[in-house]
């Protein structure tokens, strides 16, 4: 499948009784992924600091087990 | 969004992902490394049905032993609902080993407040060697189903402070 340079097909699609115009989709749909990737790179930054956390001052203090 | 764009977002955003994953996979290769942390890995066989009767598990050998090279050594027999003896004293700051075998069904325990986990499997010796940091009595309960009376099986580690560690003449080691 060639990629192609080219409005996605949510773009290409025009609604005529959608009362919000090509032009508001447009600008949302350019603002929201950085949106989407701040929270979901909030959400994986707060895992990863969580496991460091646990790993650090839990797991290793309480000695190797082999 | 043109298709090229969501495409190089997906990736870039899978790029973030797998460093994330290359990160936390970087430090436990290393902390297991500079720590010699490896998982409890000991294969050994041992035959159930004479378990009690013959060899290192019978009853006058069970509980905590401490050889004449000093090693200390705790044998504990896991069986339906108990575990054999109830209370295992070991010393806290010094390499102990910890022997589980099982006359009947697989059974599992965990140390409270330290990172002893392991099955015990009918057939096999399962070993753990570790040093107990924390003085007191750790709760080890059985954490795989194993019957009727699965809830009601527990024992307890009582970790000793080194300088209330006094083995009898003969090395044995008992609670109370």
């Amino acid at each position: 499948m060639s990629m192609r340079d080219e409005p996605s097909a949510a773009d290409r699609v025009e609604d005529k009784s959608d009362p919000a115009s090509a032009a508001a989709l447009e600008e949302a749909l350019r603002v929201v992924p950085r949106g989407a990737f701040a929270l979901a790179g909030l959400a994986l930054a707060i895992l990863i600091a969580c496991w460091l956390i646990v790993y650090f001052l839990v797991f290793l203090p309480r000695g190797a087990v082999g | 969004m043109t298709e090229r764009e969501i495409l190089r977002s997906e990736l870039r955003w899978g790029a973030i992902v797998a460093g994330a994953a290359g990160l936390i996979f970087a430090v436990i290769v290393v902390t297991a490394a500079a720590l010699a942390i490896v998982p409890p890995s000991n294969v050994e066989l041992i035959d159930p049905t004479t378990l009690q009767r013959e060899g290192e598990f019978v009853e006058e050998n069970l509980g905590t032993t401490v050889g004449p090279d000093g090693s200390i050594t705790a044998r504990i027999v896991a069986t339906q609902f108990a575990f054999v003896p109830q209370c295992v004293p070991l010393p806290a700051g010094k390499r102990v080993t910890i022997r589980f075998a099982t006359p009947d069904v697989i059974h599992g325990l965990i140390v409270t407040g330290t990172n002893v986990n392991t099955m015990v499997v009918p057939g096999y010796v399962s070993q753990i060697h570790t040093v107990f940091t924390t003085a007191g009595d750790h709760l080890m309960p059985c954490h795989e189903f194993c019957g009727i009376g699965h809830s009601e099986m527990w024992g307890v580690i009582r970790v000793i402070p080194a300088e209330s560690w006094h083995p009898d003449p003969n090395g044995k080691v008992r609670c109370g």
